[in-house]
């Protein structure tokens, strides 16, 4: 498997899901589709309400490494940075019927690891070969 | 009041959830308050697709319906399963 090492950048969210399918052509993970989606539409999602504060007008950036059996995505915002980000280990009884507060336990719950550092967030999750 | 069968959409996130939350929405001011929604076609749902559909079960509730759950695929019926949802809903 060679390496794929490319970033994508996108305003808002009206094209996001275009986008997402399309690294997820190019990198050849078509098994993995489910699961890449969820993380990036998470991720990227994430990154416009909370990051960029549903503002169009500033960039988010996704970049993509294939290689060695590890797929390797950071989505930086143009925000000021969130250190208090916490991916949920869990989702508690008394959060059930929540409206939101689920997606960066869903990321957690379909990758490797995930963090936050200043306006990135960090993302692995290993692809065996189909 | 019959049971309102609602067709999800194959990709159910930020768009898609607007729709349906408006629609939803409608059918309670019309009078409805019971839902079955159909995951016959979906193949794909977020937080925001989550979101939505919970706050829609809450305002059903309010008015003495429900929203119960079918055609899940694999994929769908995980995510209600990681987030423990399967506890809230009905699935049939």
């Amino acid at each position: 498997m060679g390496a794929i090492h490319k970033e994508v950048m996108l305003h808002g969210l009206e094209r996001h899901q275009m986008i997402i399918d399309g690294i997820i052509q190019e990198l050849d993970l078509e098994a993995y589709a489910f699961d890449i989606r969820l993380i990036l539409i998470e991720a990227v999602t994430n990154a416009y309400y909370h990051g960029n504060l549903s503002d169009c007008s500033k960039p988010i950036t996704i970049r993509y490494l294939l290689m060695d059996q590890l797929l390797k995505l950071q989505i930086e915002d143009s925000g000021a940075g969130d250190s208090g980000l916490v991916f949920p280990e869990a989702i508690g009884s008394d959060e059930l019927l929540e409206e939101g507060g689920r997606g960066l336990y869903l990321i957690r719950c379909f990758s490797d690891s995930a963090e936050m550092i200043h306006n990135t967030m960090y993302i692995s999750k290993s692809i065996c070969p189909s | 009041m019959s049971e309102i069968i609602i067709e999800m959409p194959e990709l159910f996130s930020v768009e898609e959830a607007g729709h349906f939350r408006e629609e939803v929405r409608n059918y309670i001011l019309g009078g409805h308050s019971s839902f079955l929604l159909d995951f016959g076609t979906c193949r794909f749902i977020d937080s925001t697709g989550l979101g939505v559909i919970v706050s829609s079960y809450k305002k059903c509730v309010e008015t003495g319906g429900t929203i119960r759950l079918t055609g899940m695929n694999d994929n769908v019926r995980k995510i209600f399963e990681l987030t423990r949802l399967t506890h809230v809903f009905e699935i049939i």
